[in-house]
């Protein structure tokens, strides 16, 4: 193989990497986000959720946090954030500290304050509630 | 009546006088919350924009002392590229040891503030700000609007990334020295 057509080959291969990297991190990572509905969920009520934080937080965060968790309680209050996303606290409504949950999507619930709920989201932590996001109706 | 009676009686009407004055002012003194407020992060650097929302700020702020708490949860901030997100995370925020944000202060100015008015008032705010477990003394301005009595704050900052102990190859570079962090809480 001539010198030229090695530079040729080598250029197309530098080219094509260069390409390949352009892709996943510009145009791949932009169009696929996490899926966290499509992952397994670790199933709790919302009351124990809160008590595993109000417990022991760093412990909670490791066994729940940038985890899918499905999560049931007592609709406590629905509201819309200043996205216009959904978003629901659930629990108890004598406890200090729920669930407060922003749905994926703007489409209101069919549920109403007072009954239960199952939700499928991301753990994000805990601030004054325990917070999830990307929730959906299980 | 003697003077043992009289002082008792004195002693008696000033406890109901500091009693009712206390209550009033308990009731007077208004706690505006927050579990819904937005925080938008830009730190785009030469090329590349990198920028994220989050919308789930817990903010807390009271209105006789200015009091004023910001929280946030690190991996609630959402940017269009799931990469950069995961980046962010991991490498720069590290919010698996560092979960959260927070702020912790006072609006110096509140007493200019007419709650019983709507407008928009200019307010001070001095605090300890926490990021990736660093806590950084800070001041900066921002706007309160009140809407038929209901308070809305927003408020737009810069935060040296270095100052909290966040490093990374980027930064100066691809990521700006300086982020921008605009605040918008509507209460």
């Amino acid at each position: 193989m001539s010198t030229k057509n090695k530079i040729i080959i080598a250029i197309a291969l530098i080219a094509a990497i260069a390409f390949g990297i352009y892709y996943y991190v510009f145009v791949y990572s932009s169009q696929h986000r996490r899926q966290v509905q499509s992952e397994t969920g670790i199933v709790i009520t919302a009351d124990s959720l809160v008590a595993k934080y109000q417990a022991d937080e760093k412990l909670a965060n490791s066994l729940y946090l940038n985890k899918a968790v499905v999560v049931t309680g007592v609709i406590l209050s629905i509201d819309k954030n200043q996205e216009g996303k959904t978003t629901l606290v659930i629990g108890r409504s004598d406890s200090f500290s729920n669930v407060s949950v922003t749905m994926i999507s703007t489409a209101p619930i069919t549920q109403k304050v007072g009954e239960s709920i199952t939700i499928k989201g991301l753990c994000t932590g805990a601030l004054s509630d325990v917070v999830i996001t990307d929730g959906v109706v299980e | 009546m003697n003077l043992r009676s009289k002082l008792s009686s004195k002693s008696i009407f000033i406890a109901i006088v500091f009693f009712i004055s206390l209550t009033q002012t308990l009731n007077a003194q208004k706690v505006f919350a927050t579990k819904s407020g937005q925080i938008y992060f830009n730190a785009t650097g030469a090329l590349v924009k990198i920028a994220a929302v989050n919308n789930q700020v817990d903010s807390k702020f009271v209105d006789a002392t200015g009091q004023i708490i910001f929280g946030v949860l690190i991996k609630g901030f959402k940017f269009e590229n799931q990469l950069m997100e995961d980046h962010f995370n991991e490498n720069y925020m590290e919010s698996t040891q560092y979960p959260k944000a927070d702020f912790k202060g006072y609006i110096t100015n509140i007493k200019e503030i007419n709650f019983s008015k709507d407008g928009a008032y200019p307010i001070q705010v001095e605090g300890t700000l926490t990021i990736h477990g660093v806590a950084q003394k800070t001041t900066t301005k921002g706007t309160l609007t009140l809407a038929q009595g209901k308070p809305t704050i927003e408020g737009e900052f810069n935060v040296k990334i270095k100052d909290y102990g966040i490093s990374g190859m980027y930064i100066g570079d691809k990521i700006a020295n300086q982020a921008v962090i605009k605040l918008n809480c509507k209460y």
